[in-house]
């Protein structure tokens, strides 16, 4: 037999003992004295004698006892080193104690060195707690600084030890130990993980670190925090949790997309999105904007066939069940992002799920059901009121000319006027509905660790008529070592299916109060009764459900192999595809019957696909006192998005409106992009006694998107650090800081976030209808071969803090992003024959802020333990420079020096006591406002940005009770929610409009004279005025979650771990002065988001 | 696989950990090769180089051109309604029922820079189209694949609907931007062009045409769908008289005139508007293979759906009035609805609306864009101003006779003449094409005859804004004064 192998079972055995004794060791009491007498004793005794007495164990490989002979022994409350001292003399064998553990090892003979500086050889093998070797452990010898690090059994030999110095032997994510060495023994090190903040294991880019050590800006949710949101997208989770991270929401609907945004915008151009890099068990997510999309509402996620249902898209994170994550780590600064590239310029959110762990075989299942409400109601007209508005309205247009009519005025002389619908309650008045079951399996042993899960969710709306989002997911992780250590193989896969009936009808409780009913006596949907407007009967689509059903599979293999001690292989394949087919019809029955309606349906699919493959090697040493990490590495990623939609109509049964084949005639279109990405990279990491940590990074990216010869950009950055509290003087004069470090980075990374194919003509017969019987072909867009890498500048600054033992931590950042070369959907009048054109802009755009982030354990008592959490960024953004912006598409929306999200209004003065109408302030004292958009004389700018955003939290825990609060916060200006086009018209208003003026000498009314005039030009510039913002800022109870854990002795009985049992709250409530019910809904008749309380249960066994 | 593969002698293991470095050499040595972020051309699209490559690929780049013009998803744009109804609202034909401010400006002469109708249904559509026809004349020109003949009748076609939109656009907006390049470097700045210089390119465009296209039908199939030397000509006729220039007007419209083989008046009214009528000199083909329906968007549009359904438009007591006794034009061209009490009569030429629609049927009737009743009436304005009264009375009434009226009693002075020509011009091509809101601007009775019904006329309002998005775009554009 191989003697590697051999050595690689008895290592196992020996770990197997290890386990064993170690479990069994577990429980008992503090004993210190042995008490054993006997002739002829086996040492095997002997030890189970020890075990027995008293609380040491004893470790040995199952050779070492191979030539040892039966002792002898008489000992009453000996001491246990004394037992054993007498049990093993003249055996070979030497004994170690590190805590309660002994190890039995055999004498390693010891290099003697001459002289007085005499140094001894040190021998070693570094474990983690669970028993499995630690490879690429530090090994340093405390008074030189010099030396090694472990090989992939652990293993360690430094051959000239000074005899007195000892050794740090210190690991990522593991509480360093500082250990003596004993001269011709072989040392056995165990490295418990680091319980602290700031020595936990962070994930970062291509690798681990912790807060400790790291260069760049890395935050981290941790699961715990995850878990407490019962919102289906764990996207949604992230908000208010990581300072710079703006996370919004962009409809009532589970499935909708998530707009990310980190430390604000960084593009000029209102159609691309500046969306952060999302990579999920190493595998990215990139899904291609086919679909062109807006910077105000993002992507429309994975729904890009132009087909989006009424959520406005599916959020690809909707597919992800939030409880198989462990971890999602937000890397913000060129440090953190930079090895990314050019994918990682609008910052980089890594999603890891859920791994296997050696020890005994887990079980955990968990399950909570609960409710949601609307949260709050507008305050609106009721009939009275209304028609009154509508009289008035009519009454003051007579001047123009204007008499109402059965076409301008069918609510008061078509309709019932003695009708009254609260249209809010009776559309928002459903109560949602959640469930969630979830089982997971895990365990394994020290060379291969599993993880399997299955979740089930079911959620409803608040909406009156509304369909259900479902999804099932299971989860799936297995890690394998080989026995000689060198290779590690892991495998990550998650499949998961999700379906999704949604019906379209949130906006319309502003319809008039006396509107007619929406069924009429037999049940079918009334039409009949809407006339003269019943083209525009808003309920048809109660019977246009739509359905989309989703499937998301992703799966990573990664291989690790050590070549030599320090330098290791690795290469990660990872493979994700989504498919989703979508559904809607439209039905006679929804569809007003005077217009001889047929059927139609509209199908759709989508799918996305996206590999990787990426090869490193790593090397790793010690050098001059200092741990030198060389990264080099390659990455390959392919992208292919398509979609396609394919409308059917002409049915004239709705039986058959679900298949496409009995469509008597069909529409289709698709599209298709494909995206590849091609780099290499190296990042150089030197750390010197983890005082002086320097993190160089460098990269050769390339690009499908750009044409020939501009494919390839080169980028990096630089990060350095400086954990003064490792300095003697700090230490000495500043005792109260437990740490602190500073640190600092640059780089640059390029951006090609825009669309594929834009250097290229293109031509397209799609969804255009044949002329003469021959296809017919349009041009799509205009052709820039001439683009190339957007330039992003980062810059950053920080500091952190802990004191008090680091139970209180204070991290402190301030950063200056700066977006060059900007690629923009350049705006083109539309004699150009487009609208606009991909370029490259000469203009820089400025993101700059600060964040901060607190920690505090207050108290950390057995039974009692209080913590705080803050976390806040700001972002100023800023238009640096824009070369000649007078006369560009730009010159009225932008001004240099001004954020990019500023709106140009005019100044409200207050309603004309006379006339009744809006005043606005004439700015330039010229006589006259000026409305044009091109002439901003008369405008202010008022910006729209996020100024501030974070949130805060508190854990509290006594005894067996659990209570966490977490409050979000947000402060912007935004449009306020009251005004509803001009009130006058047929559609409901906010009460507030009552406070309108009437009569010649109605003084300080908030609204204008009513008016059926949609173009009456105050109405027009009150719209486009300050008079309509409103302070959108807000504090809200995010997340409330109480849980009791049931005490253990009752948990025992019934075979259990543990079992809790919980409730949780969501938006439990909102403190703001917005005008309006809530900031996240802007506009009147907009659905709030909802309140959501579970309640369940979890058991482990 | 090799990586399971263990080495098990010291000596083995450095030779195979050798291969792997080199092995990952070689891997990343690759990366960075031009290949590697090479992706093959979309499958849904073809470059313009592969657009006109071939005669079947450029025919289709030329019918796209036509589907854009007229397949418009039952909205009224320029070339598919929007000039009939929009117009017709500006002047005293029409009357808007509904009342969203997009349309009521347009009646009440109140248009302003941000109405999305101008913006999205005039002059994007036309711009659109224009871009394409000048890329087919481009991609044409430069083409090695395709032969000479067809190239012409290609370019002849886009020159045709380049000068057919530019005559609308320099008549609704005035000085427009005139582009002839596919280039936005070149035309994201352009100004605006005198429109002196639009017509003069109009009538070049047109002339290309009528020398490069035949003056048959044979390659559209018979069919009178697709531009040739007669649309060319009857055009030209119009753009001639609008120019003022009577005897080159004389002269193209006699052309179509004196081409009895192929036109003729259609003596039945309620036929004039059918596909390939004998009257038709150039019409919009409908497809209902794709939109199931066989109406046209002017039909869907402007008749109700029952006798007791509100219109979207209906005519004015001023067009009501102008008819004769005795013109069968009244009851053939027009159709009431009673709603709410009150009678509306709305345009009836077009006789397939939302509910005389059927599925999946072929269409009898295809939208109108050039028609022989026209010409006469452009010979007979051209006439009048030539001193020819007879020949023009002749003209004026062989309209009359077909709409059931005796011969025109107008005297032998011009201007007797000219008033019984815009009275014919009134009734027969109302709801047609803008007619009437155009023969009033180039008449100059626009300022008189809107004067008086509708209040706050101003004369800038003869023409419309410059679409706010443009002025913003490009810098370099003016608007319209007044606006």
């Amino acid at each position: 037999m191989p003697k590697q192998l051999l050595k690689a079972m008895k290592l196992m055995i020996f770990f197997l003992i290890v386990v064993c004794l170690h479990v069994s060791a577990a429980g008992y009491g503090q004993k210190g004295t042995v008490t054993i007498s006997g002739k002829d004793l086996p040492l095997e005794k002997v030890f189970n004698v020890i075990k027995k007495q008293t609380d040491y164990v004893c470790f040995y490989g199952y050779d070492v006892l191979q030539n040892a002979r039966p002792v002898s022994l008489n000992f009453r409350d000996a001491d246990v080193q004394e037992v054993l001292k007498a049990a093993l003399w003249g055996q070979g064998l030497d004994f170690s104690i590190t805590g309660k553990t002994i190890t039995i090892m055999k004498r390693v003979m010891a290099a003697v060195g001459p002289g007085p500086s005499r140094t001894i050889k040190a021998v070693g093998v570094v474990y983690n707690e669970a028993g499995q070797p630690l490879s690429g452990a530090n090994v340093t010898i405390k008074a030189t600084g010099k030396g090694t690090i472990t090989n992939a059994k652990g293993g360690f030999e430094l051959p000239a030890v000074p005899e007195e110095s000892p050794l740090v032997i210190s690991f990522i994510g593991y509480a360093p130990q500082v250990v003596k060495v004993n001269e011709g023994k072989e040392m056995v090190v165990y490295l418990n993980l680091a319980k602290n903040e700031l020595d936990k294991v962070v994930v970062q880019a291509y690798g681990t670190t912790t807060q400790r050590l790291s260069t760049g800006n890395i935050a981290t949710v941790t699961a715990e925090d995850i878990e407490k949101h019962p919102s289906m997208n764990p996207i949604a989770a992230l908000q208010g949790q990581v300072p710079g991270l703006v996370v919004t929401q962009n409809s009532g609907y589970a499935s909708a997309p998530i707009r990310v945004e980190l430390r604000g915008r960084s593009t000029i151009n209102p159609n691309l999105i500046a969306e952060p890099l999302y990579i999920i068990d190493g595998v990215p997510l990139t899904v291609l904007n086919l679909a062109g999309d807006n910077y105000n509402s993002g992507s429309q996620g994975l729904t890009q066939n132009g087909f989006s249902g009424p959520a406005g898209g599916q959020s690809p994170f909707f597919s992800i069940n939030p409880t198989d994550i462990e971890s999602i780590t937000v890397l913000k600064d060129a440090d953190a992002t930079a090895i990314y590239g050019s994918r990682g310029a609008d910052g980089v959110i890594i999603i890891n799920t859920k791994k296997g762990k050696p020890g005994k075989t887990k079980l955990e299942l968990n399950a909570y059901s609960g409710v949601s409400k609307v949260t709050n109601r507008f305050d609106l007209l009721n009939t009275q009121q209304y028609l009154a508005m509508r009289r008035e309205a009519f009454k003051n247009d007579a001047i123009y000319g204007i008499a109402p009519d059965a076409g301008n005025a069918y609510d008061l002389l078509v309709w019932d006027t003695t009708r009254y619908t609260d249209w809010q309650k009776f559309l928002w008045g459903g109560t949602g509905k959640t469930v969630d079951v979830k089982v997971g399996f895990s365990g394994g042993d020290k060379l291969t660790t599993f993880r399997v899960s299955g979740d089930y969710h079911r959620e409803t709306s608040i909406l009156s008529y509304s369909g259900a989002d479902q999804r099932a997911a299971v989860q799936f992780n297995l890690m394998h070592k080989s026995l000689n250590q060198r290779l590690n193989v892991s495998f990550t896969s998650f499949y998961s299916y999700t379906q999704s009936d949604l019906i379209s009808l949130s906006n319309q409780v502003t319809l008039a109060p006396n509107a007619p009913a929406i069924f009429d006596a037999e049940g079918h949907l009334n039409f009949g009764g809407w006339d003269p407007i019943s083209d525009q009967y808003p309920f048809g689509n109660i019977l246009q459900p739509y359905t989309a059903r989703t499937g998301f599979l992703n799966s990573k293999l990664s291989l690790q192999y050590e070549i030599l001690k320090g330098l290791n292989f690795s290469t990660s394949l990872g493979y994700s595809t989504i498919h989703n087919s979508q559904i809607q019809i439209f039905p006679i029955a929804s569809q007003s019957p005077v217009l001889s309606p047929l059927g139609s349906s509209n199908f759709g699919n989508n799918n996305i696909a996206n590999s990787i493959v990426e090869p490193q090697l790593e090397y790793k040493r010690v050098i001059s006192g200092g741990t030198l990490t060389v990264l080099a590495g390659g990455t390959l990623q392919s992208v292919s998005v398509d979609g396609n939609t394919i409308y059917g109509s002409g049915y004239v049964n709705d039986n058959l409106l679900k298949s496409i084949a009995n469509a008597p005639t069909k529409d289709a279109s698709d599209v298709a992009g494909q995206y590849k990405y091609a780099a290499v990279f190296g990042r150089i990491n030197y750390s010197w006694k983890n005082k002086y940590i320097l993190n160089l990074s460098a990269r050769r990216d390339g690009s499908s998107r750009f044409g020939s010869g501009k494919q390839y950009g080169n980028f990096g950055s630089i990060g350095v650090a400086w954990i003064f509290t490792e300095e003697q003087w700090i230490k000495d004069h500043l005792t109260f800081l437990s740490f602190g470090k500073l640190r600092a980075s640059y780089g640059l990374t390029g951006s090609d976030q825009i669309g594929d194919y834009k250097f290229l003509t293109r031509w397209s017969s799609a969804g255009i209808i044949p002329y003469q019987g021959s296809a017919s072909y349009v041009p799509l867009q205009h052709a820039n071969p001439n683009l190339e890498w957007q330039v992003n500048k980062k810059l950053e600054g920080a500091i952190n803090f802990g004191l008090l033992k680091d139970r209180l931590n204070i991290d402190l950042v301030v950063y200056r992003n700066r977006i060059g070369n900007q690629l923009v959907q350049y705006p083109l009048p539309t004699i150009t024959g487009f609208a606009q054109v991909t370029a490259n802009l000469p203009a820089t755009v400025q993101n700059a802020g600060w964040e901060a982030n607190l920690r505090l354990k207050l108290i950390e008592k057995k039974d009692f333990a209080l913590s705080f959490d803050l976390n806040a960024g700001s972002n100023r953004n800023k238009l640096v420079a824009y070369p000649n912006l007078a006369m560009s598409p730009y010159a009225s929306r932008f001004t240099i020096g001004k954020p990019l999200n500023i709106v140009k209004v005019f100044h409200y003065l207050g309603v004309d006591p006379q006339t009744g109408l809006y005043t606005f302030l004439d700015k330039n004292k010229d006589g006259i406002i000026n409305n044009s958009l091109n002439n901003t004389d008369d405008r202010f700018d008022r910006d729209l940005s996020v100024r501030l955003d974070g949130g805060f939290g508190t854990d509290i825990r006594y005894k067996n009770w659990s209570v966490n609060l977490f409050f979000t916060f947000r402060k912007r200006e935004i449009k306020s929610s009251i005004y509803n086009g001009y009130p006058g018209s047929p559609v409901n208003q906010s009460i507030q409009v009552l406070n309108h003026w009437q009569n010649p000498g109605d003084y300080a009314k908030r609204f204008a004279r009513y008016t059926t005039l949609g173009d009456a030009t105050d109405q027009n510039y009150y719209n486009n005025s300050d008079g309509v913002y409103s302070d959108g800022s807000y504090l809200r109870l995010r997340n409330l979650s109480i849980s009791y854990d049931l005490p253990v002795n009752w948990t025992k009985r019934a075979g259990m771990q543990s079992c809790q049992i919980y409730f949780r709250g969501e938006n439990v409530f909102l403190i703001t002065k917005y005008n309006g019910i809530d900031p996240e809904a802007q506009g009147l008749g907009t659905m709030p988001p909802s309140k959501i309380f579970t309640g369940g249960l979890q058991f482990n066994f | 696989m090799f990586l399971f593969h263990f080495p098990k002698d010291s000596e083995r293991k450095w030779s195979v950990n050798y291969i792997w470095l080199t092995l990952i050499i070689i891997l990343f040595s690759q990366v960075g090769c031009k290949k590697l972020v090479q992706i093959s051309d979309p499958t849904n699209t073809i470059t313009t180089n592969e657009t006109f490559n071939d005669s079947i690929d450029a025919a289709s780049a030329i019918m796209g051109v036509y589907s854009k013009l007229v397949n418009t998803r039952k909205l009224l744009y320029i070339a598919n309604g929007g000039a009939t109804v929009y117009c017709g609202l500006s002047s005293d034909e029409l009357i808007n029922f509904a009342s969203s401010s997009d349309i009521t400006q347009f009646y009440t002469n109140t248009l302003n820079s941000n109405n999305t109708f101008i913006n999205a249904y005039f002059w994007i559509p036309a711009y659109s189209c224009i871009y394409q026809a000048n890329a087919c004349i481009e991609g044409l020109s430069a083409s090695k694949g395709i032969n000479q003949n067809t190239k012409d009748q290609f370019i002849g076609e886009a020159k045709f609907i380049r000068a057919f939109l530019y005559f609308y656009l320099t008549n609704l907006f005035g000085d427009v931007p005139y582009i002839t390049s596919t280039d936005f470097n070149h035309t994201s700045g352009a100004t605006r062009t005198p429109q002196s210089q639009i017509y003069q390119a109009i009538i070049n465009d047109l002339k290309d045409a009528q020398n490069s296209l035949p003056a048959d039908y044979s390659y559209s199939g018979g069919a009178r769908t697709r531009a040739n030397a007669m649309a060319a000509t009857a055009l030209l006729a119009r753009v001639y008289l609008y120019q003022k220039q009577w005897s080159d007007a004389e002269t193209q419209a006699s052309k179509i005139i004196g081409n009895s083989n192929t036109f003729n008046l259609t003596m039945d009214l309620n036929q004039i508007f059918q596909l390939n009528s004998s009257e038709t000199i150039l019409q919009w083909q409908l497809n209902t293979a794709y939109d199931p329906y066989n109406a046209t968007t002017e039909g869907v549009n402007l008749i109700t759906r029952n006798a007791n359904s509100a219109p979207y438009c209906y005519l004015s007591p001023q067009l009501l009035n102008a008819f004769e006794t005795g013109d069968q034009r009244k009851a053939a061209w027009m159709k009431s609805t009673k709603f709410a009490g009150k009678t509306y009569y709305y345009p009836y030429k077009y006789k397939i609306g939302p509910t005389q629609k059927s599925a999946n049927a072929d269409p009898t009737e295809y939208y109108m864009i050039l028609r022989l009743a026209e010409q006469y009436l452009i010979r007979a304005e051209a006439r009048a101003h030539l001193n020819r009264f007879s020949d023009a009375r002749a003209d004026i009434d062989s309209i009359r006779l077909r709409a059931g009226l005796s011969n025109t009693t107008a005297p032998d002075d011009a201007d007797s003449v000219l008033a019984a020509v815009a009275q014919e011009r009134k009734i027969e091509l109302f709801a047609e094409w803008g007619h009437r809101w155009l023969d009033l601007k180039r008449t100059g009775q626009a300022d008189a005859t809107l004067k008086q019904i509708k209040p706050g006329w101003a004369a800038y309002q003869q023409l419309y804004p410059i679409p706010q998005s443009e002025l913003v775009n490009d810098p370099r554009l003016s608007q319209n004064s007044g606006y």
